[in-house]
């Protein structure tokens, strides 16, 4: 578990493209997939974290959030669904931060939840809520480059259609 | 979780050598089944609404009942009422579409909601029907 040493810590963290990262420990450990292996090696300082699900592009942008929300409180643990806050405001510094391209922030979005940054993988998904919110069928699809698989008959049926479908 | 029907495309989920390989034509279906869900969960009814009209795949997947909770989730964090007897999609369509149903009317601008029937429909048609009153 953490102790007072661990903040001088320094981690290395190895991506899939074999390019190396040293970081302080209390950057490294917003992500509790890093933390938990961090915890399971103990202090063999010298060791590396292998993150083979992420790229040293990705990894370098999710690092900068890191570094910023280093002082960050662990979040409150989730209350029902129900009552969870869902507003889809996002900070100033984070918006500016997810102002990157659909790839880079999908790519962002999958490193987030591979390396378990809850706050993080909130950004991405109220970003891409956000693009589609108040958007029509074909805007979205544009936007996602999503193949619009309908007949035109088919897209004028389901505008009436509001029903459960069978499960098959 | 796992007895939920996956999206077509969501067979890379889980297979790590799928993250590697994401270039341009990564698309928003592609995402694993749980980030998908984090993301849908973030959205209001009509935005599930109109994704699962942009799709036969994003339909099938919205339109199951077993995507019920993501209906549900995206409703109650606009405060919107339980309404026990309509389905989520068509409670979700009622509420924010404003086509009168009366089939071969469809103007955009029916004001008058039963929510007891289900339907909405176009001053015209309130008067018509007299259903409303």
């Amino acid at each position: 578990m953490s102790t007072t040493e661990d903040k001088t810590r320094k981690v290395k963290l190895v991506t899939s493209d074999n390019e190396e990262f040293e970081v302080d420990w209390e950057v490294a450990t917003r992500s509790v997939l890093i933390k938990h292996m961090l915890e399971d090696i103990g202090e063999s300082e010298e060791q590396a974290i292998p993150l083979p699900n992420v790229t040293a592009n990705v990894l370098k942008k999710v690092l900068e959030w890191c570094e910023h929300h280093r002082k960050d409180p662990e979040p409150a643990p989730e209350s029902s669904d129900d009552n969870r806050k869902r507003t889809l405001e996002i900070g100033d510094w984070d918006a500016k931060f997810i102002q990157v391209d659909q790839e880079m922030l999908f790519e962002i979005i999958l490193a987030a939840n591979y390396l378990d940054i809850k706050a993080l993988l909130d950004v991405g998904c109220k970003t891409v809520a956000n693009m589609i919110k108040g958007k029509q069928p074909e805007e979205i699809r544009k936007m996602f480059n999503i193949v619009n698989d309908f007949t035109p008959e088919e897209e004028a049926q389901i505008k009436k259609e509001n029903e459960w479908a069978e499960d098959r | 979780m796992r007895s939920h029907p996956p999206l077509v495309e969501f067979g890379k989920s889980g297979d790590p050598a799928a993250f590697a390989t994401i270039g341009n034509g990564f698309r928003i279906i592609d995402f694993p089944f749980e980030i998908f869900m984090e993301i849908a969960s973030r959205m209001s009814p009509n935005d599930v609404l109109n994704l699962a009209r942009s799709s036969k795949t994003l339909r099938k997947f919205f339109m199951s009942k077993s995507s019920k909770h993501v209906w549900v989730s995206a409703r109650k964090a606009m405060g919107i009422p339980d309404l026990d007897h309509l389905s989520e999609p068509h409670y979700a369509d009622l509420l924010f579409n404003k086509r009168c149903h009366i089939e071969n009317c469809g103007d955009p601008n029916a004001v008058e909601v039963s929510f007891a029937l289900g339907i909405r429909l176009c001053r015209n048609y309130t008067q018509k029907v007299d259903l409303l009153s």
